[in-house]
C-alpha cells in the first residue's frame, strides 16, 4: 500500500492532512494524541511523506507519551526512541500516539487510562492488545503503518482481531531504546501494516544495531524488501497439533469456525508446494506457557516500572516525606490491574519463592525455546492460528482457554521473528494466521508470509471507508 | 493447613511496592495467587525440570562489543532533565524530607 | 572469658574511567549539580544500561591482584529497592557471578604477614547524592552511575590495625594499577565494617554489627575500637542479648557508633539477572592483555628492593608506600644513581621535605634527574656532602638547576692536589708551634689543621683530600 500511496500523492501535505482528518473523525478512541501540526519534509526516500502512528509507549520528543497510564499522563519526553528517530530521518510523518493497554500489561485494548479502543470491523468488539490503537488505526485505513510493541503477542494478536499484518522481528533487530520497558527479555519493537511488503519496507528502515541498546545486533546484511520473491517452493512448515485441534473445554462456536478456517488455510498453503506437517508437543508443556510467561513478565515489569515514582516525571504525589510522596503517586497512578501484576511480580521474586516460581518458569522457557529451535533445524517456520477466535465482544465473559491463550509468547521466549497475516473471516470478523521463524531468519520468514499472503487474497485490507 | 497466601503477605508486598491496595483487590489477588500456585505445582512436576538451565535472555549471541571508554558525552541540558519535574530548587529536584 | 574480635570489611571504591559505568556521561566530580547527567542516569522511560569496557577492565585488574577466580561470562543483576537516590528503583550490581571470587592476599601488619581471604569483588553503580535540609531534600544525579568496585572480605580480620593495614594495602593496589585514584579526601572510598566478638577458642561467631559508610581509615580504626569496647561492656555486664544484628553509623562529633536501623531480618532485594545486558564472554586473550598491563605490585617490589639492592626493610617500606615513590626510586636507578644512595636520600631528605611542605613526590621540583646532578658531583668529590645538602635546599628554593647553582654559589670543592698542597704547606708554615705539639703527641691538633685549611678555603676544600695530604705531610 505504501508504494501506491506514494504514487497517488498529489502534494506532500495532502496525504498527511487526510490522515489527520480521518484520525479526528474516527470514533474508535484509538488516539491519546493527534499531532495536528505534523509537517512533511520531502526527502525522496521510500517512506518520505508517509503518515504513521506510534503506540504511546514510544518516547517521542516534545509529544505526550503516557503508555496509557495515569502515572505518566503528563510526561513529555525530550528524546525520541531510536525507531521514531529513524522514521523521522526517512521523512515519514508521525500523526499520532495511540491508545494501548496500560503500560503494555493487557491483551484486550480496554485497560488504557483514556478508555477502551473499538474494533473498526465491529465497534462492539475489542481490538485486542496491547497495541490496540495502532492496530485499529491501520485497520481503519487512517494510516498505512503503525509502530507497536510485542511482549507476549501484543502486536500479533490484535493484528489478527483487526485483520491487519503484524510483524515482530527477531529480538534485538530493532533497537528498544525509547520503548518504555515492560519485560525487557520479552519486549520487541514491531510494525503493523496491511501488507507483508509494507512491513518489510518499514522494518528495513528502522532496524539496525544501536549503541543505546546493548541487546541490538548488526542486521545490515539483512534486506527484507529485496528478498521478497514470488513463487518460492519447497518450504517446510509445521503446526502444533494440541493448539490447533478443537479440543478445548467450553469451546465457542467462533473458535470451531476459526480452527476450521485455519485448516482450510493450511490446505491453501500446501498448494504453493509447501510441506505442512503436524507436530505434537506435550500438553503439560503447552499449558505451562501461560503461567511461565505471566510469572516472568510480572517479575520483570515490577522491576522495570520501579522508576515510576513521580519524582522526576509524571504527576507528583503528595506527602510529608519522600516515601509518602512516592506512595501517593503510585497509588493513584496505577490501575488495580497493574497493582495486582506488580504484587505477583514481587511475590515470585521473593527469596523463598524464586526457585519454584521464577526459576522454574525460566526453565520452562528454556525447554520450549530449545524444542522450537530444534524443530527449526528441519523446518522453515511454525504456522498457527494467530488467535483462537475473532475479536470477542467487549462485554463477553471469556472461557478459560481464551483467557489463558498465550502460545504466541513462544516467539518472545526465544526471540523468534513472528508475523500475523489476515487469513479470512469468522462471523464477519477477521482472523489471521501466525508464522514464526528461526532467529535472524527474518528474510525467509517474510518471504514465506509474502507468498502465502499472495494466495489468500487479503493484502491491503482495511475496513470499509478506509483506503 | 496454613495458607500460603495471606492478606498480610499481600499488604506487605503492596507496602514494599509503595502503593495502597483495597480489600477487593486483595481478595482478587488471593485467588490469582492460588491459581498461579496450582500452575507452578504442575510445572514443578515436569520431568527432569530440576536439571534444566534457567533462561534469562531470549538467546545468547556472545557477539556484543563492550562500549569503549575513550570519550564521554556532555551532560544533558538542565532544562531538559528537569522539564517534567514539579518541584525544583536551582538545578536540583526537591523532594519532601527523606527519612531513614 | 577471653574475647576475640572478628572483623569483615566491605570497601567501595570509585573506579577511574572517562565515562560512567552504564552511561556515557562523564565520570568526574562537578560541584554544579546535575551537570554530568544523561537520561540513563535519571532512568527516563526507555533508557537502558550501556556497559563501560574500562570499568570492567579495571575490575578484572583488581580481581587479578587479589588472586580471585574470574568467571567466564560477565553477568549483572538488579538489586531492587526504593529510595530517592536510586532513580531506576533498582541498582545494577553483581550477585549471581561477581567479577572476582575466592581471592586471597597477604598484608603486612607491623612485622607479620597476615593472610586475608576475599569473599568476592563485584562491579556496580553508585547512587545519586542527597542534600538534606530541614524539611526537604535535594537530589543531585552527578554521582548516579559512577562505577564502584566493592571488595568484600570473609570475616577473617582480627584486629583494627590489620583492618587498616588491609585497607591501605588495597588503596595502594588501586593506585598502582591505575584502577582508581582511591582518594579518601575526595570521598572516593567508603567502607562498611562488620564487627563481632566471640569467645577465644569458640567456633561460633558472635552477633555481627555493621557500621556503614565510614569514610576514612582512621575512622574505621576508631569505629572498630569503639564497637569492641561497647560490645565487651555489654557482654561483661551479662547483657549480650542487647548486641543485636543492626546497622550503625560512625558519628564523628561524638566519636561513637550510632544506631541507624535494626536488621531484624535481612532485606530481600529480589535479585535477578538484568536482561538488558547480554551475556558477555570474558575471552582469555583479553585476560592475558589485562594481566600484562598490571605493574609489579608493592610487596613484590619491596621484596626485590631488599633482595636485589640490599635495602633495609624500613627503607624499602617507605619507597613502596606509594606508587609514585616507587616510580621515583626506579627512575633514579635508571638514570644511574646507586640504589642505596637513592634510598637514603628519598627516605630522609626528600620525604622530610615533602612531608613538611605537604607536597606530592610527582609534583616535586627535585626530579630524579636533578637529584642525579647533585649526587654526581658529590660522588666525584667536586662538592662535599655538607654542600650537597645545602644544594638540595637551594635547588628547591630557587627552582634552578643544580649545575647552575653550583657555579653561581661557587660551590665546587677545591680538589686539586697541587693547590691543596700549597695551602696546607702555608698553614703548616704559619702554625709551626702546633705542628711541634702534634709531633709530641697532641693528635687532636690534626683537626685544628684541617679546620684551618677549611677556613682558608672558605669551606671549599675537599676534606677527604685535605686529610690525606696532611697525613702525608705530617709524617
Amino acid at each position: 500500500m505504501i508504494d501506491t500511496l506514494k504514487t497517488k500523492l498529489k502534494t506532500g501535505d495532502e496525504l498527511i492532512n487526510e490522515s489527520i482528518i480521518k484520525a479526528k473523525n474516527s470514533n474508535l478512541n484509538a488516539f491519546v494524541t493527534i499531532i495536528n501540526d505534523a509537517k512533511v519534509e520531502d526527502k525522496d526516500l521510500v517512506l518520505s511523506g508517509i503518515p504513521y502512528v506510534a503506540k504511546d509507549n514510544f518516547s517521542t520528543k516534545g509529544i505526550l507519551s503516557t503508555a496509557s497510564s495515569n502515572s505518566l499522563k503528563d510526561y513529555i519526553p525530550f528524546f525520541d526512541a531510536t525507531a521514531i528517530k529513524k522514521l523521522k530521518e526517512t521523512g515519514a510523518v508521525n500523526i499520532g500516539k495511540t491508545v494501548m493497554d496500560e503500560l503494555g500489561m493487557g491483551e484486550t485494548g480496554t485497560t488504557g487510562h483514556t478508555g477502551a479502543v473499538k474494533n473498526p470491523w465491529d465497534n462492539e468488539r475489542i481490538t485486542g492488545g496491547s497495541s490496540a490503537g495502532s492496530c485499529a488505526a491501520v485497520a481503519a485505513g487512517i494510516v498505512p503503518f503503525a509502530l507497536g510493541s510485542d511482549t507476549g503477542g501484543s502486536i500479533r494478536k490484535p493484528s489478527s482481531y483487526c485483520g491487519v499484518v503484524g510483524y515482530k522481528p527477531t529480538y534485538g533487530m530493532i533497537s528498544r531504546y525509547g520503548l518504555f520497558a515492560l519485560a525487557s527479555s520479552f519486549d520487541h519493537v514491531g510494525v503493523i501494516t496491511t501488507s507483508v511488503k509494507d512491513a518489510a519496507l518499514v522494518v528495513d528502515t528502522i532496524k539496525g544495531i544501536d549503541e543505546n541498546d546493548m541487546t541490538s545486533w548488526d542486521s545490515s546484511n539483512i534486506n527484507l524488501t529485496s528478498s521478497l520473491t514470488a513463487n518460492i517452493k519447497t518450504k517446510k512448515l509445521f503446526y502444533i497439533k494440541e493448539i490447533c485441534e478443537n479440543n478445548y473445554s467450553d469451546t465457542l462456536d467462533e473458535t470451531t469456525k476459526t480452527l476450521e478456517l485455519f485448516n482450510e488455510t493450511l490446505n491453501k498453503v500446501r498448494t504453493l508446494g509447501f510441506t505442512v506437517d503436524e507436530i505434537s508437543i506435550d500438553k503439560t508443556l503447552l499449558n505451562a506457557i501461560y503461567p511461565a510467561y505471566f510469572t516472568i513478565a510480572s517479575a520483570e515489569a515490577t522491576s522495570n516500572m520501579a522508576n515510576l515514582t513521580g519524582m522526576i516525571f509524571g504527576p507528583r504525589g503528595k506527602g510529608k516525606t519522600a516515601e509518602e510522596m512516592m506512595f501517593d503517586h503510585r497509588t493513584n497512578g496505577f490501575s488495580p490491574l497493574i497493582k495486582r501484576k506488580f504484587i505477583i511480580g514481587s511475590y515470585v521474586l521473593r527469596a523463598e519463592n524464586i526457585d519454584r516460581y521464577l526459576f522454574n518458569s525460566a526453565k520452562v522457557r528454556k525447554i520450549i525455546t530449545d524444542k522450537i529451535s530444534d524443530l527449526f533445524k528441519t523446518y522453515d517456520g511454525m504456522i498457527l492460528p494467530a488467535s483462537l477466535s475473532p475479536a470477542p465482544k467487549a462485554d463477553d465473559k471469556l472461557p478459560v482457554y481464551l483467557k489463558t491463550e498465550q502460545y504466541l509468547a513462544i516467539a518472545n521466549f526465544g526471540g523468534f521473528p513472528s508475523i500475523t497475516i489476515p487469513s479470512g473471516f469468522v462471523n464477519n470478523m477477521p482472523v489471521g494466521i501466525n508464522i514464526t521463524g528461526n532467529i535472524k531468519d527474518d528474510e525467509n520468514l517474510l518471504n514465506i508470509a509474502y507468498n502465502i499472503e499472495n494466495i489468500l487474497g487479503y493484502k491491503n485490507q482495511t475496513t470499509k471507508g478506509g483506503k | 493447613m496454613t495458607k500460603e497466601f495471606t492478606k498480610e503477605t499481600i499488604n506487605e508486598l503492596a507496602s514494599t511496592l509503595l502503593f495502597a491496595i483495597n480489600d477487593d483487590e486483595v481478595d482478587f489477588l488471593l485467588e490469582e495467587l492460588e491459581f498461579l500456585k496450582s500452575k507452578m505445582d504442575a510445572i514443578s512436576n515436569i520431568e527432569n525440570i530440576q536439571s534444566v538451565e534457567v533462561q534469562t535472555h531470549p538467546f545468547d549471541l556472545y557477539e556484543t562489543a563492550l562500549r569503549e571508554d575513550d570519550n564521554s558525552e556532555e551532560g544533558t541540558a538542565i532544562d531538559l532533565l528537569l522539564a517534567n519535574a514539579k518541584n525544583i530548587q536551582n538545578r536540583e529536584i526537591e523532594v519532601p524530607k527523606v527519612v531513614g | 572469658m577471653a574475647l576475640k574480635v572478628v572483623i569483615g570489611l566491605e570497601m567501595h571504591c570509585e573506579l577511574k574511567t572517562v565515562s560512567k559505568v552504564f552511561s556515557k556521561s562523564k565520570n568526574e566530580y562537578n560541584d554544579l549539580p546535575n551537570s554530568v547527567v544523561s537520561p540513563v542516569d535519571m532512568a527516563f522511560p526507555g533508557t537502558m544500561p550501556l556497559l563501560n569496557k574500562e570499568a570492567v577492565k579495571n575490575s578484572i585488574k583488581m580481581a587479578m591482584c587479589l588472586n580471585c577466580a574470574i568467571p567466564e561470562i560477565l553477568i549483572f543483576d538488579r538489586k531492587n529497592y526504593f529510595y530517592p537516590d536510586l532513580s531506576k528503583g533498582y541498582q545494577i550490581t553483581q550477585n549471581t557471578s561477581p567479577i572476582g571470587v575466592n581471592g586471597k592476599i597477604e598484608v603486612e601488619v607491623g612485622d607479620a604477614l597476615i593472610p586475608i581471604t576475599i569473599h568476592d569483588i563485584h562491579l556496580e553503580e553508585d547512587t545519586a547524592s542527597l542534600d538534606h535540609y530541614f524539611d526537604y531534600s535535594l537530589i543531585d544525579y552527578n554521582r548516579a552511575g559512577v562505577p564502584l568496585l566493592e571488595i568484600v572480605t570473609d570475616p577473617c580480620i582480627y584486629s583494627p590495625d590489620a583492618a587498616v593495614a588491609f585497607l591501605e594495602h588495597l588503596r595502594n593496589i588501586y593506585k598502582y594499577t591505575g584502577a582508581s585514584d582511591a582518594d579518601t579526601k575526595k570521598g572516593q572510598i567508603r567502607c562498611d565494617v562488620n564487627v563481632s566478638l566471640m569467645e577465644e577458642g569458640s567456633t561460633t561467631l558472635g552477633t555481627k554489627v555493621e557500621v556503614k559508610n565510614v569514610n576514612s581509615f582512621s575512622n574505621v580504626h576508631a569505629a572498630i575500637l569503639y564497637e569492641i569496647d561497647r560490645q565487651t561492656r555489654l557482654i561483661k555486664a551479662g547483657r549480650q542479648d542487647e548486641i543485636i544484628q543492626e546497622t550503625r553509623r560512625w558519628d564523628d562529633e561524638t566519636s561513637t557508633t550510632v544506631r541507624m536501623r535494626e536488621k531484624v531480618e535481612s532485606v530481600d532485594y529480589k535479585y535477578y539477572i538484568d536482561p538488558n545486558i547480554p551475556k558477555i564472554k570474558i575471552e582469555k586473550e583479553w585476560l592475558d592483555e589485562i594481566k600484562a598491563e598490571i605493574p609489579m605490585l608493592p610487596l613484590m617490589r619491596k621484596k626485590s628492593y631488599i633482595d636485589q639492592y640490599n635495602l633495609s626493610n624500613y627503607d624499602a617500606g617507605v619507597i613502596i608506600k606509594t606508587k609514585e615513590n616507587s616510580d621515583y626510586f626506579e627512575e633514579c636507578l635508571e638514570i644511574g644513581i646507586n640504589p642505596k644512595e637513592a634510598a637514603n636520600w628519598i627516605t630522609s631528605q626528600i620525604m622530610g621535605y615533602l612531608n613538611k611542605y605537604n607536597l606530592e613526590i610527582n609534583e616535586f621540583y627535585l626530579t630524579p634527574k636533578r637529584l642525579f646532578e647533585i649526587l654526581e658531583p658529590l660522588n666525584k668529590g667536586k662538592i662535599s656532602s655538607k654542600q650537597a645538602k645545602e644544594l638540595f635546599f637551594k635547588v628547591l628554593e630557587d627552582e634552578e638547576e643544580p649545575e647552575v647553582l653550583i657555579k653561581k654559589y661557587n660551590m665546587e670543592q677545591l680538589d686539586n692536589d697541587d693547590e691543596l698542597t700549597q695551602i696546607i704547606n702555608k698553614i703548616l708554615e704559619n702554625n709551626k708551634t702546633q705542628v711541634e705539639e702534634y709531633k709530641d703527641g697532641k693528635t687532636n691538633m690534626f683537626d685544628y689543621f684541617v679546620g684551618q685549611v677549611m677556613k682558608e678555603t672558605k669551606g671549599k676544600a675537599n676534606p677527604v683530600k685535605v686529610k690525606e695530604i696532611l697525613l702525608n705531610r705530617l709524617i
